[in-house]
């Protein structure tokens, strides 16, 4: 399969601390990889450098073909780590605003995923509780037909209802032409959706590949794994 | 462009429509007040408290627009230091199609403003008091030669010089946000707006007086220093438009390439160097 998104040799610092040194990384698509590592470890950076909302001070980031920028913004759905909504607009107001932005937005699909997260149309973003503003955040994201899916800690801080209600319109709404990353701590939770994993501690990439072949090689769950390498 | 500013128009339309409602609400009261005093005798036209009264009125509506624009400038800000932010600079949209959303939404906000507060106190003191103030404009601006172009004139000198002190705020705050990360000292931008607003008021001075070339723009032809002089136009006369109508051509010309130079670099740092952090 072709890849969707190639980085080579990323470095990127905040004043002097380095949160990423030297990344290389091609994922392909019709993959989901889980970008784990504990918090502190550059997921967000890497994540961040991807949407374009930082700036590497070294390496090459080509996603779809191109470096971050309008085209690269126009092809993956991105769900932050918090929410970014405007604190004015109803769920109504978002989705006419993904509509607007994206020509790949799916009005239909938008309508389904709502009636699933039980989320009306009239509801204000700023009236909303945490799981809610972030079930509405993955709606719109997943609502979208893009070339690849970026998920930054769809799961943290959610209560348990609302986190296998997110975990499935994940996985139902998975599309194989795409590609999707997903940052986690909750690796429990997730592992069996990876099918490649990439361990980021102190912003190097500590061990990466198949979710399936590091099971075998390694004899133990990802999750496992994980606590080994980061306990 | 215009996707982006439909968006950010409802985002601020409810405090600026409050803040239009509320000048209207406060001028309502001094006019009333205004009326109710003249009538009962308490005072004239000429007495002091009316002074008073007609200075505070000014204060309500410039008090009203410069309330509007420091939330506008507010809200540009919240781009670069707040949440909202993801969402904003995650979005397929150029930098110089940020820049210039927020740009055309401010303008029209400080123009929706002016003019409904300024029309709606001349419209209420002819109710209130009875002068027949649009005719008198009306008669004033007949006797003004080429009356149009000055009015159009002046149309387009203050939308210039309220885009080049826009643009310069917005370059002064993105120009702190790259360059100091942290957020209480990113305030230093108004520091760096007055210093850069100095510099261009200077450099706009010297240029206009080392080349002194003026539009008249009641004739509509070109004149010298001579003849601005006898215009009665400041020998330091360097900005867009003068109260005899006159224009300093190198002066438009330097704010021209200004609003283009300040747009430029502000829109490639939104789009090449901005980190939300």
């Amino acid at each position: 399969m072709e890849n969707i998104v190639e980085i080579k040799g990323l470095t990127k610092r905040y004043d002097r601390k380095e949160a990423l040194r030297n990344i290389d990384l091609s994922i392909e698509k019709g993959k989901v990889v889980g970008i784990l590592g504990p918090n502190g470890s550059g997921k967000t950076t890497l994540i961040k450098l991807l949407m374009g909302l930082l700036h590497p001070n070294k390496g090459d980031i080509r996603i779809d073909g191109e470096s971050p920028g309008m085209h690269t913004k126009s092809v993956i759905s991105y769900l932050p780590d918090r929410n970014a909504l405007y604190s004015w607009m109803t769920v109504k107001d978002a989705l006419q605003m993904y509509q607007d932005f994206y020509q790949d937005f799916d009005d239909k699909k938008a309508e389904d995923l709502l009636q699933f997260m039980k989320l009306d149309r009239t509801m204000k973003v700023s009236n909303m509780s945490k799981g809610m503003k972030e079930k509405l955040n993955l709606a719109l994201v997943l609502s979208r037909r893009a070339k690849v899916y970026i998920l930054d800690e769809p799961i943290a801080g959610v209560d348990p209802v609302a986190r296998d209600q997110i975990l499935d319109a994940i996985i139902d709404n998975y599309k194989e032409d795409s590609a999707m990353i997903i940052t986690t701590h909750l690796v429990r939770d997730m592992e069996n959706i990876f099918d490649q994993v990439v361990f980021l501690g102190d912003g190097e990439i500590i061990l990466s590949g198949e979710a399936e072949s590091l099971r075998e090689e390694k004899n133990m769950q990802i999750d496992d794994l994980y606590k080994e390498i980061f306990g | 462009m215009f996707k982006y500013a439909k968006y950010e128009l409802r985002g601020t339309m409810k405090f600026l429509m409050g803040a239009i409602i509320l000048a209207l609400g406060a001028s309502t009261g001094i006019q009333l007040f205004i009326r109710r005093e003249t009538r009962s005798g308490g005072m004239t036209l000429e007495s002091d408290l009316m002074a008073f009264l007609m200075v505070a009125l000014v204060f309500v509506v410039v008090g009203a627009i410069i309330g509007g624009m420091v939330y506008l400038i507010s809200s540009y800000r919240r781009e670069l230091y707040e949440d909202r932010g993801y969402l904003t600079f995650s979005l397929p949209l150029s930098g110089s199609q940020l820049l210039g959303s927020k740009l055309i939404v401010a303008l029209f906000w400080g123009t929706v403003m002016g003019i409904s507060i300024i029309l709606y106190n001349l419209v209420l003191a002819q109710l209130l008091i009875g002068y027949d103030l649009f005719g008198e404009m009306w008669r004033i601006a007949g006797q003004i030669d080429n009356f149009g172009f000055l009015f159009a004139g002046s149309i387009v000198t203050s939308l210039m010089e309220s885009s080049v002190t826009l643009l310069l705020v917005y370059f002064a705050i993105t120009l702190s946000r790259v360059s100091i990360k942290s957020r209480k000292i990113g305030s230093l931008w108004f520091i760096l707006f007055i210093v850069l607003t100095s510099i261009v008021t200077y450099i706009q001075e010297f240029i206009a007086n080392q080349l002194p070339m003026y539009l008249d723009l009641s004739r509509m032809n070109i004149i010298g220093q001579q003849e601005a002089y006898i215009l009665g136009v400041d020998s330091q006369f360097g900005g867009t438009l003068s109260i005899q109508g006159v224009v300093s051509i190198p002066g438009l010309i330097f704010q021209l390439l200004l609003i283009g130079g300040a747009f430029i670099a502000t829109s490639y740092m939104l789009e090449k160097k901005i980190d939300i952090v």
